[in-house]
């Protein structure tokens, strides 16, 4: 659609606004709903999220980096030519949002511990606003053409013509905007049983087995089939099935915690 | 003192991280200053320092962050990121 917008005469790209855009409304709509419940101050949200950012980036770039590890050494070139190349990797390739999920978890696991903040009140704060950046994510990918979906001529379709990643003049599946939407309803759906506080409830668990289950799904729509697979399955649906394991988990045990389910 | 010294630091990374942005690659270094001037100023805060210095510290490093960030983020275009890439050598 439009990967890079013109600032002050220097081309931006959108994905890259958008993910500030998304960061910007994650640390509102975190802040706003730390002081709804007043359990855990909003400061220490605010600076748990800049930990879970750096982690976010990190872990996100890293996945990137090791799920295409095979194209990082150029046969017949020097080493000197090597390292130009993976420092034009690391500056201008792309990211992976389940390492940046797992990142920006360490990071805020790393704030909590460290200045011994209440992990699960803080984790149960934020985990509703998670969505809403991913749903910003996404809005970038369809404006860069990446992330895009598979070829498909009917309804709905749409038809890139200045993409970077997605082949132009081509009608695809625009997975990228199914997949925003669905982030939307989930960050609405988690934000109302946040805002009716459910204490039975671990929003954290829901969170990760209903992405997991939603990106599972679209998974299938995906076209970009260079982010890497393993037995017919891409590497996003086996980290799917482990995220919904570990979802299923933090649900049980807060059941147990509470006494619905016996331990 | 301890946290009046690592307001000092964030103050510093966060200055350097925002001069890095005009030079190409030197954004990385001024995101990884950006980065350390952030996890300073918020070590400072909790270490009982508040003033100008933490605050600056902490802003800036979140300026230079931010900034830097942009030319090092970018989405997963593996095709056509890494085809360009690798046409280049």
């Amino acid at each position: 659609m439009f990967p890079f917008i013109e600032i002050f005469g220097r081309q931006i790209p959108v994905y890259a606004l958008m993910a500030i855009l998304g960061a910007a409304a994650i640390c509102v709509t975190a802040v706003i709903l730390a002081k709804k419940r007043d359990c855990i101050s909003a400061e220490d949200i605010f600076y748990m999220l800049l930990y879970a950012g750096i982690g976010c980036l990190i872990g996100s770039k890293l996945l990137y980096l090791i799920v295409s590890v095979d194209v990082y050494w150029l046969d017949g070139k020097s080493l000197k030519e090597n390292l130009r190349y993976w420092l034009v990797l690391l500056t201008t390739g792309g990211l992976v949002f389940y390492g940046g999920l797992i990142g920006a978890a360490l990071g805020a696991l790393r704030y909590c511990t460290h200045f011994k903040i209440p992990v699960g009140k803080a984790f149960e704060t934020v985990v509703p606003a998670v969505p809403l950046f991913h749903f910003f994510g996404r809005l970038g990918c369809f404006a860069a053409g990446c992330c895009y979906g598979k070829e498909y001529d009917g309804a709905l379709s749409v038809t890139f013509n200045h993409a970077i990643g997605a082949p132009n003049g081509v009608p695809l599946i625009p997975v990228q905007l199914f997949e925003a939407a669905g982030n939307l309803l989930l960050f609405t759906v988690l934000t109302v049983l946040y805002l009716k506080t459910l204490p039975k409830l671990s929003l954290t668990g829901l969170y990760l087995v209903c992405y997991s289950v939603m990106r599972f799904t679209l998974e299938f729509f995906r076209g970009d089939d260079i982010r890497g697979n393993a037995l017919s399955l891409s590497v996003s649906q086996w980290i799917s099935l482990a995220v919904f394991a570990f979802g299923i988990v933090l649900i049980v045990r807060k059941c147990q915690k509470c006494k619905i389910l016996p331990p | 003192m301890e946290g009046k010294n690592l307001a000092v630091g964030s103050l510093v990374c966060g200055i350097l991280s925002l001069v890095c942005i005009f030079f190409g690659y030197g954004a990385l270094v001024g995101l990884i200053l950006g980065i350390v001037a952030i996890v300073l100023a918020v070590n400072a805060k909790k270490n009982g320092f508040e003033d100008g210095m933490q605050k600056a510290g902490l802003i800036l490093g979140i300026i230079g962050t931010v900034l830097c960030g942009i030319t090092f983020v970018a989405c997963a275009l593996c095709a056509g990121v890494l085809a360009a890439a690798s046409s280049m050598y």
